[in-house]
């Protein structure tokens, strides 16, 4: 055995039937919006108490108000909207794309209320680098570094925002780093999570990718300054010889996209293969994400994996 | 048939009773025997609404089905329904898993096609059936059947592998006999769905073989519809389709200043493909009315890149039924002004 191991939810978990029907009912008319917001109450309980009952080392609350990774920055932020409704990645979910008129500014609404609070939460977070590559950029040329910069800049700007009541751990989503990893040299996507880092002292930070095979951007992630890299296990290969450094590493260890559950003992094999070859000095298991690409029950279903998987690699 | 042809090209949103007596009185439309069912009541209405918008090709909005994969899914053996996943905002569409082989339990399609035909007097070249195809079908449900058959479920090979099986077993099992039996009932054109497509755009060529598979030995004419999907990616893979007689793709929605969306029509051109083109000029994702000068704009670029006029037809970018039937009537009435002006425009040069 090495670990140690930690379990947390990675992302968006799917709402549940009755938030469901309630949001439709809103979007339809039938309900009032308090209705509709008490629904999302009980529905972000039900899933802290999933989480709680399973186990987990972090409370997310399920991200069930989020409409997608960037909506509520085009709401909180000047000089960002929310664009036309695009593919998000090789799934069959859609996001309004972000069009970046300008260098984003803060101010206009708060994140907080976006997010779980306290030292046990999660935030999990656009990565910059991805924000940056999934916007349209129109003050700068699509792609350049400036945009990866500012928007890290704003982000730093809100994490510091949320004062003493920042989650305890800061998640940034990169799907992009593995499926379009950068260019040659990655100084900008350096220097912007040193920008994040600055700013989430004190706070357990990580960078998750997803959607492609890590192994080839495993070294870039070694140079972000933070204490986690989380990827795919079951997508990613990993060469010999790839170093993390004083890093833990996060592995996505349940596919959103079939109902079947992952059996414990075979994931265990590919989870001690990935400590084999990374050495990390802490292991956090958790879903791939997007996992609301599962009904709620289905994805409830799934998680029971994580206990099992942590006790099979602990025997 | 007139030089822009405008078509439907999918849902609409579920009438109430009272939004039927609404509007029918409001827009006049022929008074007809009473039907049976709200369903057929919808689907009469909706004919009669698309055909007073001034559409040239037309469908009933889907008014029988519940959703594009879980009508068919309905259908289908060895499928079992696992709940609602959400597709962006409040929208959501039920899951269905896929626990055995698929089989077909019965045409899904052929009741509400001969409902359609009749009460529509005129000829079947101006109905164009929607169908939702294999590739769409088998991406938009969890295929735990062909999947835990692999011995490496877990790597990508596996999961790639166990995508084939379901989407060609789903093409012959389930479309083709169900669009064998609409072109038995008189079915001239149809439209295979596959907004997944540009899911997985390495993919293409097993939604080529999905499309060819269930279309094969078929006589009709046959379209491909995508949405929200980068067509670039998908070049010159797609043109394999060789049994596909039109492209029927959404662009408005991505139309935005600064970037022509019709753009990349011009690879149509450039790949020496003669096909006809359905080009949406509607976004059916917001509220905001095109203008009758913006959707002829639409059509005058597209027609441009496209390098032939008269190989253009003129469509909203995808089914319109999360809008409401106000906007919808005005999008339609301006989709029609629109393809009247840009017809008049190359028509007096």
């Amino acid at each position: 055995m090495t670990g140690p191991y930690r379990t947390t939810l990675t992302g968006a978990f799917p709402r549940p039937e009755a938030l469901v029907q309630a949001t439709r009912d809103l979007d339809r008319g039938r309900i009032p919006l308090e209705a509709a917001a008490a629904a999302f109450r009980e529905a972000e309980t039900e899933v802290r108490r999933v989480e709680r009952d399973v186990g987990l080392d972090s409370v997310t609350g399920g991200y069930l108000r989020w409409p997608d990774l960037f909506r509520p920055f085009t709401q909180i932020w000047s000089g960002v909207s929310a664009g036309p409704l695009t593919r998000f990645f090789e799934t069959n979910t859609f996001y309004r794309q972000p069009v970046l008129e300008r260098s984003p500014t803060p101010g206009k609404g708060s994140l907080a209320g976006w997010l779980p609070r306290g030292k046990d939460a999660r935030a999990v977070l656009p990565g910059p680098f991805t924000f940056a590559a999934l916007s349209d950029v129109r003050y700068a040329p699509q792609g350049s570094a400036s945009a990866v910069l500012d928007l890290a800049t704003a982000l730093a700007a809100e994490i510091r925002s949320l004062g003493a009541d920042r989650p305890g751990q800061l998640q940034f989503q990169e799907p992009m780093l593995a499926y379009a990893p950068p260019k040659g040299d990655p100084a900008e996507v350096v220097e912007a999570y040193r920008r994040l880092a600055e700013a989430s002292a004190g706070s357990v930070t990580s960078v998750w990718t997803y959607f492609a095979d890590a192994g080839p951007v495993l070294a870039t992630a070694a140079l972000l300054p933070v204490d986690v890299v989380g990827f795919d296990l079951f997508e990613s290969t990993l060469p010999k010889g790839t170093r993390l450094g004083a890093k833990g590493i996060g592995l996505g260890c349940i596919d959103p996209t079939t109902t079947i559950a992952e059996e414990p003992t075979a994931v265990a094999e590919l989870v001690r293969a990935a400590e084999a070859a990374l050495r990390p000095n802490v292991v956090w298991l958790g879903p791939n994400p997007p996992l609301d690409l599962l009904p709620f029950e289905s994805a409830v279903a799934k998680l029971q994996l994580l206990p099992r998987l942590r006790e099979a690699l602990e025997r | 048939m007139t030089l822009f042809p405008t078509q439907e090209i999918g849902s609409l949103p579920k009438a109430t009773p009272d939004e039927i007596a609404q509007w029918s009185g409001r827009l006049r439309l022929p008074a007809s025997t009473p039907v049976q069912g709200l369903a057929d009541s919808r689907s009469r209405f909706n004919l009669a609404f698309l055909h007073a918008a001034g559409l040239d090709i037309v469908y009933d909005g889907e008014a029988h089905r519940i959703e594009m994969a879980e009508h068919p899914y309905r259908s289908i053996g060895g499928a079992e329904f696992v709940g609602h996943v959400r597709s962006f905002d409040n929208k959501y569409f039920r899951k269905a898993a896929i626990r055995g082989p698929p089989t077909l339990k019965a045409p899904y399609h052929s009741d509400e096609f001969r409902f359609v035909r009749s009460v529509e007097a005129g000829p079947a070249e101006a109905l164009k059936v929607p169908v939702t195809g294999p590739y769409t079908l088998a991406e938009w449900a969890y295929n735990d059947h062909f999947l835990s058959r692999q011995p490496d479920r877990y790597r990508r090979e596996g999961r790639e592998r166990a995508q084939r099986e379901l989407v060609v077993a789903l093409a012959r099992n389930v479309l083709r006999p169900t669009i064998a039996d609409l072109v038995r009932l008189g079915a001239r054109q149809i439209q295979i769905d596959e907004p997944a497509l540009g899911t997985h755009p390495h993919e293409v060529g097993l939604a080529v073989e999905g499309f060819e598979e269930s279309v094969r030995g078929l006589d009709a004419e046959f379209a491909m519809h995508l949405c929200f999907s980068n067509y670039e990616l998908l070049l010159p893979a797609l043109l394999e389709a060789r049994s596909c007689r039109e492209w029927l793709w959404e662009f408005a929605n991505r139309d935005v200043p600064g970037h022509d969306a019709y753009r990349v029509l011009g690879e149509l051109r450039e790949y020496g493909d003669r096909r006809r083109v359905g080009a949406g000029v509607l976004d059916v994702h917001r509220d905001e009315v095109e203008t009758v000068a913006q959707v002829a704009d639409r059509i005058g670029r597209a027609s441009r890149h496209l390098g032939d006029p008269s190989r253009l037809r003129v469509n909203p970018d995808c089914g319109l039924r999360t809008r409401s039937w106000d906007v919808i009537w005005t999008k339609l009435r301006n989709m029609v002004g629109g393809a009247e002006q840009a017809r008049r425009s190359v028509e007096g040069t």
